[in-house]
């Protein structure tokens, strides 16, 4: 005899099924038990209430997160951050990164030389883009400063987005980008064969 | 707050929830307020339900609605407003849970209750039993825990919660009828 399955039960006890819908249920003893169980615990969990905070609570947690909000920088809309040059500042933002890891492994391939030099005068990888005189990867710079990763996956990673964003640029945009992440491998290049 | 953000409160608590969160996206954080004010109570019954205790149930309510406001611009309202911060609610609780033991309420725990309407031995026979129940949901299983307080408390259906958790609706129902059980065992069978 095949008893009544935890769906089955479940939508007996919330009604979604009708007790007709179950024949078993009228010659198994067991079932019947279960089913009301299910019923007279979903009644006993239902009737327990979360503590009501104080009244003052309410203001108090909205005027914390106005607080932490006030902190943040402002929410960027989706249409922002699919946006064509967005994804391309983003595409070299990661390009710098990986110019910077692609460097550091350089120099640690060498041994007299100081790899935590590098580590401790630029803590902050997207520092290096701040420094150039190009005003284009400036502003690169700035926006890698806010990105947020799990944007930037969810964004680029998860569904080739920047082969698309690439694919969206014309030729003179494309041979720009091409300039600019050869200009940043050099650079990046040059300093670590210097250090 | 700015004195023209408060002119502009009355108009900001006439919009619906698209409308605020293009306000919010458009540069006006006051607008998230409104969004806050509609959803805190909802949220911090949440989170009080996963973690049994005012005070994380209190931070995790305001890192919920930080995080929402993060990541406004990638809610595409493919479901409601609340659905989405259950779900940034469920995922930050069951970080929470996974990282720590958090403390539960004591049994004494007084409540704020209307005391008009019932006597005073009923009174505390039915919050003792409250904070049993609360204290035994808050040592379910995550999974059977945030099925069991989402289906229970805040009356979302099974696809919803198959949403939120990212598992089958089968398995949503599995986990509610298996929190129920845990939940009868824990409370001793004169739970029902």
């Amino acid at each position: 005899m095949a008893h009544l399955t935890s769906d089955e039960f479940v939508d007996l006890a919330e009604g979604v099924r009708d007790a007709a819908s179950a024949p078993h249920l009228a010659e198994c003893d067991r079932c019947r038990r279960e089913l009301a169980d299910v019923r007279g615990m979903m009644a006993a969990a239902g009737a327990s209430d979360v503590p009501e905070p104080s009244p003052l609570f309410w203001d108090h947690l909205s005027a914390r997160v106005r607080e932490a909000v006030a902190a943040e920088p402002p929410p960027r809309s989706a249409a922002f951050l699919g946006s064509w040059w967005f994804r391309v500042a983003a595409g070299l933002a990661v390009s710098a990164m990986i110019a910077a890891v692609v460097a550091s492994s350089i120099v640690r391939r060498t041994p007299e030389r100081e790899v935590p030099a590098v580590v401790q005068e630029h803590p902050d990888s997207t520092a290096l883009l701040g420094q150039t005189d190009d005003p284009s990867l400036d502003l690169v710079a700035d926006f890698s400063r806010t990105l947020d990763w799990d944007d930037l996956r969810e964004q680029l990673l998860g569904s080739g987005k920047i082969d698309a964003g690439v694919g969206e640029l014309d030729g003179a945009e494309r041979r720009e980008l091409g300039r600019l992440l050869k200009e940043e491998l050099a650079r990046e290049t040059g300093r670590a064969n210097r250090l | 707050m700015t004195r023209s953000a408060d002119v502009d409160r009355p108009a900001l608590d006439s919009l619906d929830e698209p409308a605020l969160i293009a306000a919010c996206l458009s540069g006006r954080p006051e607008a998230f307020d409104v969004i806050v004010e509609r959803h805190r109570r909802q949220v911090y019954q949440l989170c009080y339900r996963f973690v049994g205790n005012h005070e994380d149930a209190s931070d995790l309510s305001q890192d919920v609605f930080l995080r929402a406001y993060r990541g406004l611009g990638k809610f595409r309202g493919g479901s409601s407003l609340a659905t989405w911060l259950y779900r940034i609610g469920v995922n930050l609780c069951l970080n929470r849970v996974a990282r720590k033991v958090s403390p539960t309420e004591p049994i004494d725990d007084r409540q704020h209750i209307d005391t008009r309407i019932e006597s005073a031995a009923d009174r505390v026979l039915r919050e003792e039993r409250a904070v049993q129940v609360r204290r035994a949901v808050a040592t379910l299983p995550p999974k059977q825990r945030a099925t069991l307080i989402l289906r229970m408390y805040h009356e979302l259906s099974h696809e919803e919660i198959a949403g939120i958790l990212g598992s089958s609706v089968g398995a949503v129902k599995a986990n509610f009828f298996h929190a129920l059980g845990n939940l009868r065992r824990q409370l001793g069978e004169d739970a029902v």
